[in-house]
């Protein structure tokens, strides 16, 4: 309905997502990832998710992996850039067999997607012909010929989710929500989705998102619930806001590669109950840095 | 006239860079990049000021191909004329519109398939990789240029435990769909390679200075192509090197490894 107040608390907003539910992540690798969301998901001990990785991925999908969250994933690019090529939670997941894939390339998630959005049971893409992703994948993929010309083309199933998860900088509350710098896969996210949950840097009134209304990626009629969330992103980068914080990054990887993991996640998820007290964890300092550049 | 000292980061980036023609459109993936920006960076202002640049965000101007941490980062989404969802990029990638862009991977066959998946069993791999990021959709440009970050048996490799992106055979790469020209240029550590045409097989272009030509095959898991002169690369300018401190990676990340020449 227009008009309708969808501001909640982070932990209301989330409970909605049962277990086994396919959730879609937002941003892209180290850029307005969904972290203060997948770190409640943690919280509240979700298990069996189908995620579906909407663009590179990195902490979020790692952190889900690493609380025991995650069944299946559809993931193309899970790393953390120059920081780490690949993330030690997931990797050990998929290694160990605890994790089942399906396995993309970007081409093949955005066709996915884009027959969710378009409400047809496939989609045919050129991206992944050659590859060897039918192979592993036959129930995803399906080498087809073009029923025109006879040409070959890679047929994706429409990947939907149930919930897409997004970070943005600015919402109202009814849940327009608006990036400043790049959208990445987000707006196709998000209408292919059946709901979509937004946390946001901060909630403004409806005529500031009015005033750029090309900038908005959400459809109101979808969202379910938009979390005021400041630094929801960190430590990746809220773009327009602050930047990834590299140290912390780092410090991540460092932990989820050693037996550390379950230290980190008593630290600074499960024994940090609310995004303050996240906060309070990591040190303000980090925060003001990321935002400023500098030691304030 | 004396060559000044460089890294094989920068080295690599000059060789990229020297194969970028002006006009041409190509573009820097969004994932582990710094080699990529840094030789688009350096063609747009060395020899190639026409060049059209794509990130995965849209086109960025020749100001905005400076590296800062990552390819993706605000900086160059800021102050663009115009800005690109991700699923519009492999639209644009799979009709055709590229005439290069750039992959990584972590093995590479003698006909240039790509794997960035795994090593070992998919199922159950023995080390799981990134990801194929958007590898596969490459085979719709007109010309991918590969950069390997070690040159070792265990990443040229005679067959890659998955296709990410599918080389020049053993297949037959127009029964496949593809209608791009596939692998074109590989650039590691240690050598540029290419692919002869007739066989689809890796062909050793040059060696980097100081590397011999016994050194790559050694450390190469299948026979090269090996032609009888195989010429030294030429090491970089010091035109090059003074763009690329100067202009391109100021913070100097590519000089994070250790200095030849």
């Amino acid at each position: 309905m227009a008009g309708t107040n969808k501001v909640m608390s982070l932990k209301e907003a989330i409970s909605v997502i049962p277990d086994g539910a396919t959730v879609a992540l937002g941003g892209f690798l180290l850029q307005n990832k969904p972290m203060a969301a997948t770190r409640e998901m943690a919280r509240q001990r979700k298990r069996g998710l189908f995620v579906i990785c909407a663009a590179p991925s990195s902490l979020d999908i790692d952190l889900l992996a690493g609380a025991g969250c995650v069944a299946r994933a559809v993931v193309q690019s899970i790393s953390a850039e120059r920081f780490g090529p690949t993330m030690p939670n997931f990797r050990k997941g998929v290694q160990d067999g605890t994790i089942e894939i399906v396995e993309c390339d970007q081409g093949m998630v955005v066709a996915g997607l884009t027959a969710a959005k378009k409400g047809v049971p496939f989609i045919p893409t050129m991206a992944g012909l050659g590859g060897d992703f039918p192979k592993v994948n036959p129930d995803w993929f399906k080498i087809m010929q073009d029923p025109f010309f006879g040409e070959p083309a890679l047929a994706v199933r429409a990947m939907k989710p149930d919930f897409t998860l997004i970070h943005t900088l600015l919402a109202d509350s009814e849940g327009n929500a608006q990036h400043i710098g790049w959208p990445a896969n987000d707006r196709l996210a998000c209408l292919a989705a059946d709901r979509v949950i937004v946390t946001t840097e901060e909630v403004v009134p409806r005529q500031v998102v009015a005033a750029q209304p090309t900038r908005t990626v959400t459809f109101a009629y979808n969202v379910a619930a938009v979390a005021a969330v400041p630094y929801g992103a960190y430590p990746t980068a809220c773009q327009g806001r602050y930047r990834y914080d590299e140290e912390a990054i780092r410090d991540y990887i460092a932990a989820g590669r050693g037996l550390a993991f379950e230290r980190y996640l008593e630290k600074h998820v499960y024994g940090a109950p609310t995004q303050a007290k996240y906060m309070e964890s990591i040190g303000i300092g980090r925060f003001l840095k990321v935002q400023t550049g500098r030691e304030c | 006239m004396e060559t000044p000292a460089y890294t094989v980061s920068e080295l690599m980036a000059c060789v990229f860079s020297r194969d970028m023609q002006d006009g041409e459109r190509g573009g820097i993936p969004g994932v582990r990049s710094e080699v990529p920006l840094a030789s688009a960076g350096l063609a747009v202002r060395h020899h190639a000021p026409n060049a059209t640049i794509f990130s995965p965000s849209g086109p960025v101007a020749a100001e905005q191909l400076v590296m800062t941490g990552t390819t993706t980062d605000y900086e160059r989404t800021t102050g663009v004329a115009s800005m690109i969802a991700l699923d519009e990029i492999f639209d644009l990638i799979h009709r055709g519109t590229f005439d290069w862009w750039f992959a990584g991977g972590m093995q590479i066959d003698q006909y240039g398939n790509i794997n960035l998946v795994g090593i070992g069993d998919w199922k159950r791999p023995k080390l799981r990789g990134p990801g194929t990021a958007g590898i596969a959709s490459e085979n719709f440009v007109g010309r991918i240029l590969v950069w390997i970050n070690e040159h070792s048996p265990r990443m040229f490799v005679k067959k890659v435990d998955f296709v990410s992106c599918a080389g020049h055979g053993p297949h037959d790469r127009k029964a496949l769909g593809l209608r791009g020209g596939g692998p074109y240029l590989v650039v590691s550590p240690l050598a540029v390679l290419d692919f002869e045409k007739k066989s689809g097989r890796m062909r050793l272009r040059s060696v980097h200075p100081g590397v011999t030509v016994k050194q790559v095959q050694e450390n190469t898991d299948f026979e090269l192509i090996i032609p009888e002169n195989v010429p030294t690369t030429p090491p970089p300018s010091d035109e090059e090197i003074t763009i690329l401190r100067k202009q391109v990676d100021p913070l100097g990340i590519l000089r994070e490894e250790e200095l030849y020449g």
